[in-house]
């Protein structure tokens, strides 16, 4: 009798678990977790934009559910974009996008079958800069030009996507210089911490992913892309159009998409979600200022606009440039 | 059975080297290509379990009669392995489609009322708990989506 | 002021109330989230850092901190209870641990697990303490060359070390290295091997393949044997049965020490990480232990080798985030995320900026590793008294958990199938001898020795001469050709004696 009442009991506990789980459940989208997918390892730009703008959602609970950050690096953003266009419930899934994301979709062929991503909003502006160590041979442009141009593929330089390899064949092409590129490393945090190695003597990186490095007088940033010059802690730092070299121009963006196939509903949800996070102190003054970005949110249709127009300026350019 | 995997292994290693060379490149542009390492791993692959089939079988040609009484003892266990096996996978289709409460509520009741006879009473306080855990952790507390279906689980 | 004073001035910071609660209730959660298979430390400590955004940042990073370690103790209980490693480290916990299990020593296993972990822990946050910044410039000098060279070393150790037939542990690690190359190429971004599968593109979930070669083709054993999941002296198992004898911690004392040092050491580099630590410790100890040959047989050394050095790297990782703002593994960088949300920007600088955040989670690190200590013991009789299940009991709970398990890593049905494939797979060939954590270890390590390799031979541009010319690759890579040889050379001396005296 004991153990039917025990038996009663956990059958009571679990339909009422069941019970009150369905009521509380309402149509509304989202109605579960959404996974937001960085195309990078941990600690470079994107894990950087995924990862603020998850924990601003959360802290002024923006989202009912929870958001769960996964890294998915390597292979310039082929990886995680393998890994969203094989699930078929896209409408859970975010993935951040910046321009070398773009460039890489069609350099590695790694668009679903399904169609192009979806463009959902354009965060911020980044641009692209040419480091070098502190207190090795290279404290400036000059002296990188000197020993280039003596000894042409004599120096390394690291890069972390198809966009800094876009970056480095413009700088070529345009100073008529030939450096040796060095592979793709999984992330620019790879590509920070062999540079401070000494592994290679060069790197193409954000500012975000070196801003604290340069500030710790660890590394110098010894020419910038920028169209103008640069906010502190670059103050210091010329843009190669300063240095003569005024067709060297470059900046990215910074975006975040969805997967193939997800639903307008969805789009718009979260281009609205993107807005107010946009709009926060934490982003204004946390993300943008700290990392020295331009601040520059973009709704659904205003960036598929602008996503159409960018990328095909990628693509004529990166023909242009021969990597594609 | 060991002859057939090592057989398979043997072919195995043979395609992923053949892909290797012939589709992913070993070296290419003073780079090792995307078949370096799954080339020179493979061929490593492909002669050890050479050596291990053609040991197989100099075995199997010396005593083959007694070969013959241990494989009919052997398939019998072998065969037992697939029920579990046919069960789990009756228990994923099971779980995409009624969720991870009801799945796996039912993948431990029936197991252990059906399969390991203990007691029905015993068996649904069991898979009870069982599943209130899984709930709790992993449901509740972690928020793993977990494919829903009636009530919203 | 020098470092002692600063870690003083830390301890009154960790030692409030509130950050000393902090502290307790990351250990504990980490350790369950630890235990849980298919949740590793990088995932809780990322589904919990909402949590802690309303603490203040020293107490928020306090506790993400304690469930970062709280989780390496809690790898080991699944890992020596059902076989099933919670973290990828713990799969060299396994080895012997799980054998500990069937001999009837599971609470040894597990005490022996708390101590070896609060030996590693201890040290790597002593080295930490000493050297903190130094440890992460040392760090630097690893780049691809050296770290491909390091994780060859390890790479080439499975097959001989781990179980009986040597060439068939060199098939095993073969196989897990060609399993490895499914999907994206790290190096250049081209699919590979997926068959035309969208769901192999992005390469097999490492949890599910574990989750079915141990859990799983576990409970296929069990089945095919049909005789009872026997664990002897169950009955008698208690927390003091559990206790080590004054001996057995003198066993493991030096062991644990030496590969608390290295595993710190290994946590520090660029890329290698917590699992490559652990496998490297078991290896020391396969060459100069005491008990070498016993190795993997269920001795207590083996799991303290391999819970003091995943510990030790645990907190390694935290010498470069800290100092560089580079991350050493991906829950460091689930931290950094944090540390940014706080408006402190780790990089040379965090050290002088905020010292008192930065000490007063050094701080909290001694307080936290004793916490989980606490815990870990006093969990104990709790995890004994789950041995005493019946199989009949056992089996379905052991399928649930692993399907649950393989499903939560990825989200993906896909992965649940991968597990039970792995566990069918590995059940046939445990049958032939054929050892299983060979192939996962191989499968952890092959893509990080491709990723580095290419990187090193892209910078020297093709050249292989890039491995020998800098010295701590070349030495590595001569050790390495001297652990190969060395067998082969025993042999050939021994077979000379023979041939004499016959």
């Amino acid at each position: 009798m004991k153990k039917l009442f025990v038996v009663l009991l956990c059958v009571l506990a679990l339909g009422g678990v069941l019970w009150a789980q369905g009521s509380a459940e309402t149509a509304k989208y989202p109605d579960r977790g959404i996974e937001f997918v960085i195309p990078g390892s941990a600690g470079g730009g994107s894990d950087i934009l995924g990862r603020t703008i998850t924990d601003i959602i959360q802290r002024y609970k923006l989202v009912d559910q929870t958001i769960t950050v996964v890294n998915k690096g390597g292979g310039a953003s082929a990886v995680s974009h393998g890994y969203v266009n094989a699930k078929s419930d896209v409408d859970y899934y975010l993935l951040t996008c910046n321009s070398a994301n773009q460039l890489s979709m069609h350099v590695n062929k790694s668009m679903s079958p399904k169609g192009p991503f979806t463009p959902i909003a354009n965060m911020a502006l980044d641009d692209i800069l040419l480091v070098s160590r502190a207190g090795g041979k290279f404290p400036d442009w000059a002296s990188v030009e000197k020993a280039i141009k003596a000894n042409p593929s004599s120096l390394t330089v690291g890069l972390a996507d198809d966009l800094d390899a876009m970056a480095l064949a413009l700088l070529e092409e345009k100073t008529g210089t030939k450096f040796n590129p060095s592979a793709y490393f999984a992330s620019s945090g790879e590509v920070a911490t062999a540079l401070l190695g000494g592994h290679m003597d060069l790197a193409i990186l954000n500012p975000v992913e070196c801003v604290g490095l340069v500030e710790g007088g660890r590394l110098i940033a010894i020419g910038s892309f920028a169209p103008k010059a640069m906010a502190a802690p670059f103050e210091k730092t010329p843009t190669f159009t300063a240095l003569g070299h005024p067709e060297v121009v470059m900046q990215m963006s910074r975006s975040v998409i969805g997967p193939a196939g997800m639903s307008r509903e969805a789009q718009l949800f979260w281009s609205d979600v993107l807005q107010k996070v946009s709009e926060t102190e934490e982003w204004k003054v946390g993300y943008i200022q700290k990392n020295v970005l331009e601040g520059q949110y973009l709704n659904a249709d205003d960036f598929t606009k602008f996503y159409a127009e960018s990328e095909k300026m990628l693509l004529d350019f990166a023909k242009k440039l021969g990597i594609l | 059975m060991e002859l057939a995997i090592n057989l398979i292994v043997f072919l195995l290693s043979a395609y992923w080297c053949q892909q290797g060379v012939m589709v992913y490149s070993f070296w290419n542009k003073n780079q090792p290509g995307s078949g370096f390492i799954p080339v020179i791993f493979s061929a490593i692959l492909m002669v050890f379990s050479f050596f291990l089939l053609l040991k197989e079988i100099r075995r199997m040609l010396k005593n083959r009669s007694q070969d013959e009484h241990q494989a009919a003892k052997l398939s019998l266990s072998d065969l037992r392995a697939l029920l579990p096996v046919v069960y789990t996978i009756a228990a994923i289709v099971l779980f995409r489609f009624t969720g991870v409460v009801v799945s796996m509520f039912l993948t431990a009741f029936i197991w252990l009322a059906f399969i390991s006879k203990v007691r029905i009473a015993k068996s649904l306080v069991i898979s009870v708990i069982l599943t209130l855990t899984v709930y709790l952790i992993f449901v509740v507390w972690l928020r793993i989506p977990f494919p829903r279906s009636i009530f919203g689980l | 002021m020098n470092n002692w004073e600063l870690l003083m001035q830390g301890f009154s910071v960790a030692f409030t109330f509130n950050n000393a609660m902090a502290a307790f209730i990351g250990a504990l959660l980490g350790i369950v989230v630890g235990a849980m298979p298919g949740i590793g430390a990088a995932a809780g400590v990322s589904m919990l850092l909402p949590m802690t955004f309303k603490m203040n940042p020293t107490a928020g990073i306090i506790m993400l901190a304690g469930i970062y370690y709280g989780n390496m103790y809690g790898g080991a209980y699944s890992a020596t209870l059902l076989n099933i490693p919670g973290d990828t480290p713990a799969v060299v916990t396994a080895l012997d641990g799980y054998q500990l299990t069937l001999k009837g020593k599971a609470g040894k296993s597990l005490a022996t697990g708390n101590y070896a972990s609060f030996i590693g822990g201890s040290i790597g946050i002593i080295f930490l303490t000493i050297f903190g910044p130094l440890l992460a410039e040392i760090g630097l000098k690893f780049g691809p060359a050296e770290v491909a060279a390091l994780i060859f070393l390890a790479l080439t150790s499975i097959g001989w070390l781990l179980g009986d037939d040597p060439v068939k542990g060199l098939v095993a690690a073969c196989l897990g290295i060609l399993l490895s190359t499914i999907g994206i190429d790290g190096a250049s971004g081209g699919a590979r091997y997926n068959f035309g599968s969208l769901n192999l593109i992005g390469g097999i979930t490492f949890v599910p393949l574990v989750i079915g070669m141990f859990g799983f083709s576990q409970v296929l054993e069990m089945i095919s044997e049909s005789k009872e999941f026997k664990v002897e002296g169950v009955k008698k198992l208690s927390i003091r049965e559990s206790m080590l004898t004054w001996g057995e911690f003198k066993e493991i004392f030096w062991p644990s020490v030496r590969s608390g040092v290295l595993g710190n050491f290994i946590g520090f580099l660029p890329g290698a990480g917590a699992t490559t630590g652990s496998f490297l410790a078991y290896i020391l100890e396969k060459r100069i232990g005491k008990k070498r040959h016993a190795l993997g047989t269920g001795e207590i050394t083996g799991v303290a080798v391999s819970e003091s050095a995943n510990n030790a790297a645990a907190v390694g990782s935290f010498a470069p985030l800290l100092s560089l703002g580079i991350p050493g593994s991906s829950t460091s960088a689930v931290l950094l995320g944090g540390l940014m949300m706080w408006g402190l920007r780790p990089g040379p600088l965090l050290f002088e900026s905020n010292p008192d955040f930065v000490w007063g989670l050094i701080s909290s690190m001694y307080f936290g590793n004793v916490l989980c200590l606490v815990a870990g013991m006093a969990v104990l009789p709790f995890l004994v008294t789950f041995l005493k299940i019946s199989k009949r009991v056992m089996v379905p709970i052991i399928m649930v958990i692993c399907l649950v398990g393989s499903y939560a890593v990825g989200n993906s049905i896909f992965d649940m199938g991968v597990m039970v494939v792995a566990g069918v797979v590995a059940f046939y060939l445990k049958k032939q001898a054929f050892p299983s954590s060979p192939v996962l270890l191989a499968f952890v390590l092959a893509p990080r020795l491709e990723v580095s390799m290419r990187q090193a031979l892209s910078i020297s541009q093709g050249s292989l001469w890039v491995f020998f010319e800098k010295p701590i690759s070349a030495v590595i890579l001569v050790c390495t050709f001297a652990l190969l040889l060395f067998p082969v050379i025993q042999k050939l001396i021994a077979f000379t004696k023979a041939r004499k005296n016959s």
